[in-house]
């Protein structure tokens, strides 16, 4: 059973442009970080190397530098397949037809992106302090105030998933109702 | 299937097709042909009292109970 939703929905229509363009920046900025790990891998190594001897940098500093490039990559990665699902659900709702089982796994997946961002975010922030230049205090504060903010989200999320799928079961029992 | 709909008896005997009876209760063929075989979950008692309307019959008359 399908719902009659104004195709021209202003904010339907907002966020499908919002979401596309966020997409196609993570692509391109995903696509950006990846090129710089594969120069600072192999052509601008000797550079690298020598940059962060310059700076007292240990023996872990190199493969610390590929490893903050390798996961500002996922970072994007992750993102950009948060707002696919998210531009997809944008879709559904357009067509009049958001109660589907396939949006509350959609849901599910978000709220599990959610968290691996929130992950990589700390794996980040861990990194940054072992270089000394991102003080404690900071890092706790930045923790806080973001994972705080990714928790309620995913909370959200997962939550959603459920009312999706329940939302799901009613529709399928309206449609068998004579 | 516990719940049987006998429609086919009463549109015999008041000589009347399904087309006719969707046209008379305002719901389509599709949904009543899937009330017709019993594929229907559920029935809106609007679409009930329409039906005993037309087929001049009580609820009890297009109902049956088969203990499985």
């Amino acid at each position: 059973m399908k719902l009659p939703v104004n195709s021209r929905d202003p904010l339907l229509s907002a966020a499908r442009i919002i979401v596309g363009l966020l997409m196609g920046l993570f692509i391109l900025v995903g696509v950006l970080v990846m090129i710089g790990l594969g120069a600072i891998a192999t052509v601008q190594k000797n550079e690298v190397l020598g940059k962060l001897a310059a700076a007292g940098s240990g023996p872990m500093g190199y493969p610390s530098v590929l490893l903050v490039f390798a996961l500002i990559a996922a970072l994007f990665a992750i993102a950009f397949l948060f707002m696919r699902e998210l531009f997809r659900i944008i879709g559904s709702v357009e067509e009049g037809d958001p109660f589907r089982r396939l949006n509350a796994d959609r849901l599910r997946r978000m709220g599990w992106f959610t968290v691996a961002e929130q992950l990589i975010l700390f794996a980040l922030a861990g990194i940054a302090a072992s270089f000394g230049g991102y003080r404690p205090a900071l890092i706790a504060e930045d923790a806080m105030v973001a994972g705080t903010g990714a928790v309620i989200l995913a909370l959200i999320l997962f939550i959603l998933a459920r009312v999706f799928r329940v939302g799901a079961e009613m529709r399928d029992e309206l449609e068998g109702t004579v | 299937m516990a719940i049987t709909v006998k429609l086919d008896d009463r549109l015999h005997d008041k000589r009347m097709t399904l087309t006719e009876l969707a046209e008379r209760v305002d719901i389509t063929l599709a949904n009543l042909s899937i009330l017709k075989t019993n594929k229907a979950k559920a029935i809106r008692f609007s679409t009930l009292q329409a039906l005993c309307r037309e087929l001049d019959c009580q609820p009890g008359d297009l109902l049956g109970y088969l203990p499985d």
